[in-house]
């Protein structure tokens, strides 16, 4: 500490020297009389340090606060910000993103690019079996296609008769043995004894066709008598 | 202040009845009343409220401007007078705890976190040394510092904002930093 009695009566300039707020010409003359003044000299020096203590805790107080009229004008004047692409807020938020999340983000990224190749080359290697049901795609000519059909034909045909050889064949119009009075009546019978051989390997005649079965026996007896008339007419003539 | 439209214009507006005028006072003198008022006040809160009732009380009070004063002085003015107020209302309502809770709350928000525990400590022991030396201080001169070296205004401002002589304030601010000297020196 120092004598406060012992002042050189220039406290203004020392402290217009001290906040840089004297002219040219008043600063050259203080820093002269600095030179011869001990008293002036140590009283800078201590101001100087008083001037940093308050400077300093201006700073760090202040430096915490928001102030309302920097917020105001802030954005005030801010122009408003655009719209960040998709591209760049993809960036940001890459950015921002901890090491981990982008290491599981180009894990997937690989794993995806892995699984399309896959699924592409499996389309481009499509097996034709599967083309081969529309028979038009395997085809390449109209005989190709006539002689397949004419083959499947074929085999079904095999099919049908290996797999039902007792079953009758199925009666048509320009069938010989229906002009044929003997042959269609032997059929007939034919039938009726598969029908009632099959229908009694089942179950017994109910009385509704036993009488069905006695009609067309005695129809058939009256038509072959009747032909049987004839032949013995054309013989004896 | 340097600006198109000066402060005095933009109040004879506010008194004509444009209800925007004032708002653009309250813009531009907002963060230096703040400021000042933390300078005086030493707390955040305490200088926002002082901040609110400044404009508050100007406000009110635009009638009465008749355009004698600068605006800025005129509105320091009423700066000072809240935070005089303030502080008196303070220490009637506690006066040895007022300075416990300020300076526990002034070190909690002035602590710089990028400092090392040993450094903050210190820190906060400098500037609670400093804002209780500051807030000791007689309150013609304690305005002259916070002037100064909160708001930065030179001396002519200063001079012109308390409506003071340019040497009155020279002398004041160096009686104030000679005390200020004194009492950081018992700390050392």
């Amino acid at each position: 500490m120092r004598n406060d009695d012992l002042t050189c009566g220039r406290e203004n300039d020392l402290i217009g020297f001290l906040y840089g707020e004297l002219n040219e010409v008043e600063a050259i003359a203080f820093q002269r009389h600095l030179n011869d003044c001990a008293t002036c000299n140590a009283e800078l020096a201590d101001f100087g340090e008083v001037r940093d203590s308050v400077v300093a805790w201006r700073n760090e107080s202040l430096g915490s606060v928001a102030f309302p009229a920097q917020v105001t004008a802030s954005s005030r004047t801010e122009a408003p910000r655009a719209t960040p692409s998709a591209m760049a807020a993809l960036r940001e938020f890459f950015n921002l993103s901890p090491l981990w999340m982008k290491g599981a983000v180009a894990f997937a990224a690989v794993l995806f690019c892995v699984f399309a190749g896959l699924a592409l080359a499996r389309l481009r290697e499509a097996p034709p079996a599967s083309v081969a049901v529309t028979p038009g795609a395997t085809m390449g000519s109209p005989e190709e296609l006539k002689a397949l059909v004419d083959q499947r034909v074929q085999e079904e045909l095999n099919r049908i008769k290996n797999s039902e050889p007792r079953a009758p064949a199925p009666l048509t119009a320009n069938d010989s043995s229906q002009r044929n009075p003997v042959k269609r009546i032997a059929n007939r019978n034919t039938q009726v004894a598969l029908s009632a051989s099959s229908q009694k390997a089942r179950r017994p005649l109910s009385k509704t066709e036993r009488e069905q079965l006695a009609n067309d026996l005695r129809l058939v007896s009256a038509k072959n008598d009747s032909d049987l008339d004839l032949l013995d007419d054309r013989i004896n003539q | 202040m340097g600006t198109a439209t000066s402060d005095e214009q933009i109040v004879e507006r506010a008194l004509t009845g444009d209800a925007e005028a004032f708002g653009e006072i309250v813009q531009r003198w907002e963060r230096r009343i703040f400021v000042l008022s933390f300078g005086m006040l030493g707390r955040e809160e305490d200088a926002r409220d002082a901040t609110q009732e400044t404009f508050l009380a100007a406000f009110r009070n635009l009638r009465a401007f008749r355009g004698e004063a600068k605006v800025s002085s005129w509105l320091h003015r009423i700066a000072v007078n809240q935070c005089i107020t303030r502080q008196r209302r303070a220490k009637i309502r506690s006066e040895s705890a007022l300075d416990t809770e300020q300076e526990k709350n002034a070190a909690s928000f002035a602590a710089p976190i990028r400092h090392s525990p040993a450094r903050v400590a210190e820190g906060r022991e400098t500037s609670s040394a400093v804002r209780l030396a500051v807030n000791s201080l007689p309150v013609e001169l304690r305005q002259v510092v916070v002037m100064k070296e909160f708001e930065e205004l030179t001396f002519k401002e200063i001079a012109d904002a308390l409506d003071l002589p340019l040497s009155t304030v020279k002398s004041r601010l160096y009686t104030a930093l000679k005390q200020l000297q004194m009492r950081l020196a018992k700390f050392g």
